[in-house]
């Protein structure tokens, strides 16, 4: 199991002086080559500071980041560049970050431009343009859209020329947030198949984040729940999608709309929004909204505590084996 | 009959970079039914005409994007041909709409509460007090905690969560007969869209009034909706009730979504079958959009079907038993479920 990236216990504060807020408590997570790990969390959860945490595009406050055995906490960034070949990331919102006035092949050419004396084709314009048509190939864009600018092109099919980009350099580490969200689901179900072919070659470690546990089952060999900016529980992504431990990994699962009508069945109803960091309480972060919250649960943190072999969770009752909540209609 | 939409064709002329004019045909023949008490899903992806359809219906749409065929029937008048006076005395009364980006709805500069009051007195004689009243009354019911409280907030201080809610007491203050919901839950997370979904479910069967909700979401149809339309370029491709499309959809665009959806898509590490190498991906589930510009003749669908033929070429009929019916060649016949 080769460790490729890696939090350990990593905390983040956003914003300065009195208003700064922790947007990530103690993380520890590592990205292994050859798996996908989904990190699950609703808004104000910390995911894309996570994400961003692991390309090193935040500072943290605390704690390490690691990449490739190397501690890279606080590199500065004229050397944290010679590694952004190695690293990559892939944003929710591809519209924002291509440059509208650049072709599609010239979007996929750059890469191999910008980080010449990592890749192969680098010396020749020739090798450029066919390195950027077999990526474009890789990842099923047709041969007329390369031709086309971002503003003539579909939001799906722009995310497919941001995955191909990143993975043009040959990353060890690729970091997706929340790739799909605004994806139609054809669109999401063949980029998440495109990850899953990625991950069969082995060297890659993929970091997935997204909203929806449940949509993340079919691609994901790991996933951590989070909560407020902390791990509320962490395993194998078929066991805990199966057996939920933690009252919000159940919540999150429940809350998933399956495309089927013959599973309309009882669900767990949580009351409120998601809380801001701003609005978190003494305790554990989940009690407000928790069904089965006690006293106890207010005025102690639960820590993430180790359940079976693949399993870590943080809550109190689990490891009493009294953390199922009962389901409403 | 609630809504009766019939063949709407529409249509938006823009000019290219060189001055030319072209015409994307944006609607391509949607039709559905939608009858009192039931649920209808308008799905399909982003650019199909599923939002376009609704303001179409609504005669909100703006030039130069015009309907050109079509009628829209509604509790038997057609909307199509109604004066914007009759349409806007209609919009906000007898039907209520929840738009995409709910928070855009709300003017920013105002108070919730006096929001909830102008809306009905826009419609009908509304003395304050009585409005007020109301207004406090509908906030409750979607479940916002202080009534009272809230109408005396200004949209900014409002969670999204709570701005949906009261985006749909907004709409159903007047007591529509039809409820046209876009995207309701677009944007927020799923523990939210769960309340959300929920409080619209209750409502429309509370009040037994009709609901369309249009969504990208195949799980929204299948867990709130009783029937359900496939919408691809503009067109409605399959139609019925949620039961029957799910379990036997007949149409290649319908079964390549239900494929993609989570809980049918298999991408696990090691290989489904004996030989078959992981890195080979099946045929996609997703394409090119259609190019509205430059549509196909004969199935509109044909660019991205696996199993086009030369039949293809020609329309295909609407094939279909009453209730559950799809517009291909193959539909009713025995070819292979395939999904994708």
């Amino acid at each position: 199991m080769t460790v490729v990236a890696e939090l350990r216990r990593l905390s983040v504060r956003l914003g300065s002086g009195a208003t700064a807020v922790a947007a990530l408590g103690h993380i520890d997570l590592q990205a292994v080559a050859g798996e996908i790990l989904a990190v699950v969390g609703e808004s104000g959860a910390g995911k894309t500071t996570l994400a961003r945490s692991l390309l090193r595009l935040v500072q943290p406050s605390s704690g390490q980041v690691l990449l490739e055995g190397s501690d890279i906490t606080t590199w500065p960034e004229r050397r944290l560049r010679k590694l952004r070949a190695r690293m990559t990331m892939v944003f929710r919102d591809p519209t924002a970050v291509l440059n509208p006035r650049m072709t599609v092949r010239a979007l996929l050419e750059e890469p191999f431009r910008l980080h010449a004396h990592h890749t192969a084709a680098d010396r020749r314009a020739a090798d450029r343009r066919a390195a950027a048509e077999e990526l474009a190939a890789r990842v099923r864009l047709q041969p007329g859209e390369l031709d086309l600018r971002p503003g003539a092109l579909a939001a799906s099919r722009l995310q497919l020329v941001c995955v191909a980009r990143a993975i043009a350099t040959q990353p060890r580490l690729l970091v997706l947030d929340e790739p799909t969200s605004d994806l139609d689901a054809a669109a999401a179900a063949d980029l998440l198949a495109l990850l899953a072919e990625l991950r069969a070659g082995g060297d890659i470690a993929i970091v997935l984040t997204c909203n929806d546990l449940a949509a993340a089952r079919p691609v994901a060999d790991r996933v951590a729940v989070l909560y407020l900016g902390e791990i509320v529980e962490e395993g194998l992504a078929a066991e805990v999608t199966a057996d939920p431990l933690h009252p919000y990994t159940q919540a999150l699962m429940s809350a998933h709309l399956a495309a089927d009508p013959a599973r309309r069945g009882r669900r767990i109803r949580l009351r409120g929004d998601a809380p801001t960091p701003e609005e978190r309480t003494a305790g554990c972060g989940f009690a407000p909204r928790c069904p089965i919250a006690e006293g106890r649960c207010r005025s102690g943190a639960p820590t993430l505590n180790a359940v079976g072999a693949t399993r870590s969770v943080a809550c109190v009752r689990v490891l009493e084996g009294t953390s199922r909540i009962p389901l409403s209609r | 009959m609630l809504l009766d939409v019939q063949d709407l064709h529409a249509e938006r002329a823009t000019r290219d970079t060189e001055g030319r004019e072209r015409v994307a045909r944006v609607l391509n023949g949607a039709s559905f039914r939608l009858v009192k008490g039931r649920v209808l899903a308008l799905v399909g992806e982003q650019q199909s005409g599923k939002s376009l359809t609704a303001s179409a219906i609504l005669g909100l749409l703006q030039p130069p994007a015009q309907v050109v065929r079509g009628r829209a029937l509604f509790e038997g008048q057609d909307l199509l041909r109604m004066s914007d006076t009759d349409l806007a005395r209609l919009r906000g009364a007898r039907i209520g709409l929840v738009v995409q980006s709910a928070r855009n709805t709300l003017d920013p500069t105002m108070r919730i509460g006096t929001q909830l009051t102008r809306a009905q007195g826009v419609h009908r004689h509304a003395p304050r007090a009585e409005a007020a009243w109301r207004a406090e009354t509908i906030m409750s019911s979607m479940g916002i905690p202080d009534a009272r409280g809230c109408a005396q907030a200004w949209p900014d201080d409002l969670s999204p969560g709570m701005v949906q809610r009261v985006v749909i007491a907004l709409a159903l203050i007047n007591e529509p007969q039809l409820l046209i919901a876009d995207e309701p839950t677009a944007g927020l997370d799923i523990t939210t869209q769960l309340q959300i979904l929920d409080l619209l479910h209750v409502e429309l069967r509370r009040r037994r009034i009709g609901g369309l909700i249009i969504t990208r979401d195949l799980g929204v149809a299948a867990q709130y909706c009783d029937d359900v339309a496939v919408m691809y370029a503009g067109q409605v491709v399959e139609q019925g009730p949620v039961a029957q499309v799910f379990a036997r959809p007949a149409h290649p665009f319908t079964r390549t979504l239900l494929a993609a959806t989570p809980e049918r898509l298999s991408l696990g590490q090691q290989p489904v079958a004996e030989g078959a190498s992981t890195g080979a991906r099946a045929q996609g589930f997703s394409g090119p959009p259609p190019d509205l510009f430059a549509l196909p003749q004969g199935c509109l669908y044909r660019d991205r079907c696996h199993q086009a033929e030369a039949r293809c070429d020609t329309p295909p009929p609407l094939v279909g038993s009453g209730v559950h019916a799809a517009r291909c060649h193959f539909a009713g016949t025995s070819a292979p479920q395939r999904a994708a």
